[in-house]
């Protein structure tokens, strides 16, 4: 992918969203390479039962990953995240098995373009999306981007 | 009858009583899983699993994923918190800031601390939420990057 540049940066510009369909396979391989056993990411039984919770729910932390992609795919590998913060206010249930229709969007748009330091910085606003356009989980990023000149 | 508070002193000693892991090494296999797993079913950015790649771009070789700070300091001592144990615990949010990257080999020890506990009244019941910090730093000395994360338990 071509590099983004901070001179093409705009306040207001969107990022390029970051689409997930999102299954017990997802939430099982990141459970293991988080070692994040959790029963409300693993058993429904638990969930709805005990949890009183709706269904297995998505972790957070695999949601700020999700987001952490959408930033880094954008800025590519001359850009550097800085921060990246995000809130999780909503729960995000697991399609089917095998689905490919997507059940997470990761958007995103510019909210500040600046120059600290000598470095060309960026702020986002960054959230997750559920295929019924729920915002489920509100974040921010920064990062600095090359510039051209 | 009003409810007692289950923030009592003794939970609240426990705000900003530093915690420090021993250092934990970064193994490649543990880079590259995660990297997987946070891009399944697609495939994982060359720059976390791929030594060739990684070597022709700016950071010289593998990094860590950035968002592989959720899986340290797990061997840090724990602090036990006073409280009963809740209905439910959830992660409330990740905030994360990024000095430096994590390179497979480093030696990365974890300062971890306790910020801040509030306890608010829900419609389901109490929310507790604990806002916690971790600071990793390498064998260097440096700091590589900070985790501030805030973690909800339902009574």
């Amino acid at each position: 992918m071509a590099q983004l540049f901070w001179d093409d940066v705009e306040v207001g510009m969107e990022i390029p969203p970051y689409k997930k369909a999102v299954t017990l396979m997802e939430l099982n391989r990141y459970a293991g390479a988080n070692e994040e056993f959790v029963l409300i990411h693993m058993d429904r039984d638990y969930s709805q039962k005990v949890a009183r919770l709706p269904d297995v729910i998505v972790m957070g932390n695999l949601k700020y990953a999700y987001l952490s992609n959408m930033m880094i795919n954008w800025i590519g590998e001359e850009g550097t995240l800085k921060r990246l913060s995000a809130q999780y206010r909503g729960m995000d249930i697991p399609g089917p098995a095998l689905s490919t229709e997507p059940t997470m969007i990761c958007e995103g748009k510019v909210t500040k373009k600046y120059v600290q330091d000598g470095d060309h910085c960026i702020e986002c606003e960054v959230w997750t999306e559920t295929k019924e356009g729920q915002v489920t989980t509100p974040g921010s990023a920064i990062a600095i981007l090359p510039a051209k000149s | 009858m009003t409810q007692e508070s289950l923030i009592t002193d003794e939970v609240r000693a426990i705000i900003g009583v530093e915690t420090v892991s021993p250092p934990e090494l970064i193994e490649m296999k543990a880079i590259k899983d995660y990297a997987r797993a946070i891009n399944w079913p697609d495939p994982p950015n060359p720059l976390h699993v791929d030594e060739e790649y990684a070597k022709k771009t700016r950071f010289g070789g593998i990094i860590a994923p950035w968002c592989f700070y959720t899986t340290l300091g797990r061997s840090a001592p724990r602090q036990r918190v006073p409280l009963p144990p809740p209905r439910v615990g959830m992660n409330g949010g990740n905030d994360y800031e990024y000095f430096l990257p994590i390179r497979p080999g480093d030696m990365i020890t974890t300062t971890s601390k306790t910020v801040d506990i509030v306890e608010r009244e829900g419609r389901a019941g109490k929310l507790i939420i604990t806002t916690s910090e971790r600071k990793f730093t390498n064998q260097n000395g440096e700091v590589v990057g900070i985790a501030r994360s805030t973690g909800l338990s339902q009574y």
